[in-house]
C-alpha cells in the first residue's frame, strides 16, 4: 500500500540531521520499548511493520520511531487478548494470559536468540522467472494491505541484477499467511527513468523486489 | 517526559512502555532479567565496532574480501557476528568509480550485527524520502562530496536482505595492523554516507 511510510522521493523533509556521538537510545524508555518489543515479539516483521503503517499519517509524522513500536506494541497486545484495554489503562494485570503461552525468554537465552537470528530464506519449489541482466517492469498495484514495493518503482522498468531464490512473502506474512515465499530478485532503476530529468545522469537506485511484483519487459 | 502537566496524559511513552513491561512481567510473558540483558547487548555490545573489524579483515586479507563479497554473512560469522537484522547479508564494493550507500525507505532496516541500532537521521523522513532522489545532494550535506565521475548507487533495502558498504582503504595505511586499519573505520563509512577516516586524523581520534 502506498502509505505516509513509503517516503522515498518526496520533497520538504529538509537537511538529513546528523547528531555528533549519538547515544543509541536518548532516553531509558527508548531502551525498554525496544526489549519489550525483541523479547515480547509474537509477530512477523511484516505484521510488525503494517501495524505501523496503520497509524494516521499526521500521527506517523509527528512522532518518533519508537513511539511508533509503542502503537504497534498496543495494537497487537490488545487485538491478540494478551493484554486488555482496562489492563493498559490501570497499568496492572487482573488475571494471568491465555494458555498456552510460550515460556518467557530467560536472561541468558538472549544473546544466543540474538546471534542465531531467523532468516527470511525460505523453499521455494518454481524455478526463478527472471534472471540477471533481463528488464523487468514493476506493478502499478497499491493493495489495501501491506507490500514492500515503494511507490517511486511502481510502473518503473529496470534491470534485474541477482536473484536471491526464494523468501517469505512479505505481503502474505503481513496478513497471517506464514508459508507463502517468492522469489526475491535485486533490480537497478537508473535514476533518470526515475526521476527524469532531477535524475542524476550518474546514479542508480537498486531495489529489492519479489517476483510477484515484477512482470518482463516488452 | 518529565513535564509535569503532561506526564499523566496517554500519550507519554514513558508511561505506555511501562504499562505494556509491567503486564507483561506480571503475567510472566517476558522475564525482567531478559530486557536488562537485551538493552545491555545493544547498548555496550553490537554496534559499528563489529563492522569495523570486518572491513580491516577485507583490507588485509584478500581472501577474506573474496568470501565476504562472495558470501556476506558466512564470512561475516568468521569473526562472531551474526543473527537477528543479519542474517542475510550483502557486502557492497566501493571502488574508484563507484560509491554505495544504503537506505530503507519504507521503514528502517539496517545490518545490526554489524552496526548496531540505527541512528535517528537514517530512520527520519529527510534522509528516507531524500537519498533515493538527490544522493549527492544528501551527501554533500553529510559532508562527502562524491566527483561526477563516480557512480552512485543507492541500495533501498525493501526485503529482507542487508547491506553493508566495504569502503575503500585509505591511502597512506600501507603496513598497518587490523587493528590499527578498525580504528579507521567509521560506522557512516558502511552506510557510504561517510569515508574511513585519514590516516593523520586517526591520532587526533585516538587522543580524543
Amino acid at each position: 500500500m502506498i502509505g505516509i511510510h513509503d517516503l522515498g522521493g518526496l520533497r520538504g523533509f529538509g537537511p538529513v540531521a546528523a547528531e555528533a556521538d549519538e547515544p543509541v537510545f536518548h532516553e531509558p524508555w527508548q531502551a525498554r520499548a525496544f526489549a519489550v518489543n525483541i523479547l515480547g515479539g509474537r509477530w512477523t516483521a511484516p505484521e510488525f511493520r503494517a501495524s505501523i503503517e496503520r497509524m494516521p499519517p499526521v500521527e506517523y509524522l509527528a512522532t518518533s520511531y519508537y513511539e511508533h513500536w509503542l502503537h504497534q506494541m498496543e495494537e497487537f497486545f490488545l487485538a491478540s487478548g494478551l493484554i486488555t484495554a482496562e489492563e493498559l489503562a490501570q497499568g496492572r494485570s487482573a488475571g494471568p494470559p491465555p494458555a498456552g503461552q510460550p515460556p518467557a525468554i530467560p536472561p541468558e537465552r538472549v544473546v544466543p536468540m540474538l546471534r542465531k537470528g531467523d532468516s527470511c530464506r525460505a523453499p521455494i519449489a518454481t524455478p526463478p522467472r527472471f534472471a540477471p541482466g533481463q528488464r523487468v517492469v514493476v506493478t502499478l498495484d497499491n493493495p489495501p494491505t501491506h507490500s514492500r514495493v515503494p511507490a517511486y518503482v511502481r510502473g518503473r522498468t529496470g534491470t534485474v541484477t541477482a536473484g536471491h531464490g526464494g523468501f517469505w512473502f512479505a505481503d502474505a506474512q503481513a496478513q497471517g499467511i506464514l508459508d507463502r515465499s517468492d522469489h526475491l530478485y535485486t533490480v537497478r532503476f537508473a535514476a533518470v527513468d526515475l526521476w527524469g530529468r532531477n535524475g542524476g545522469a550518474n546514479d542508480a537506485v537498486y531495489v529489492d523486489l519479489h517476483e510477484s511484483y515484477l512482470e518482463a519487459a516488452s | 517526559m518529565s513535564s509535569s502537566s503532561g506526564s499523566k496524559t496517554p500519550g507519554d511513552p514513558a508511561l505506555r512502555i511501562k504499562a505494556i513491561e509491567t503486564l507483561l512481567v506480571e503475567k510472566g510473558i517476558i522475564d525482567p532479567a531478559a530486557i536488562d540483558e537485551v538493552i545491555e547487548t545493544y547498548q555496550h555490545r553490537i554496534g559499528p565496532r563489529n563492522g569495523a573489524r570486518v572491513v580491516a579483515r577485507a583490507w588485509v586479507d584478500p581472501e577474506y574480501r573474496r568470501r565476504l563479497l562472495a558470501e556476506g554473512s558466512a564470512a561475516i560469522a568468521e569473526l562472531g557476528f551474526s543473527g537477528a537484522q543479519g542474517e542475510d547479508m550483502v557486502v557492497l564494493e566501493n571502488t574508484p568509480e563507484i560509491h554505495n550507500v544504503v537506505v530503507c525507505t519504507l521503514c528502517s532496516c539496517y545490518p545490526w550485527p554489524t552496526l548496531g541500532l540505527p541512528p535517528v537521521w537514517y530512520k527520519a523522513a529527510a534522509y528516507r524520502s531524500r537519498v533515493v532522489l538527490e544522493p549527492r545532494a544528501v551527501l554533500a550535506e553529510l559532508g562527502l562530496q562524491v566527483p561526477p565521475t563516480v557512480e552512485v548507487r543507492v541500495w533501498d533495502s525493501t526485503a529482507e536482505l542487508r547491506y553493508l558498504v566495504l569502503p575503500m582503504r585509505p591511502p597512506g595505511t600501507e603496513g598497518w595492523d587490523e587493528a590499527a586499519l578498525a580504528a579507521l573505520v567509521t560506522r557512516d563509512s558502511m552506510i557510504g554516507t561517510g569515508l574511513p577516516l585519514r590516516p593523520e586524523a586517526a591520532g587526533a581520534r585516538t587522543g580524543a
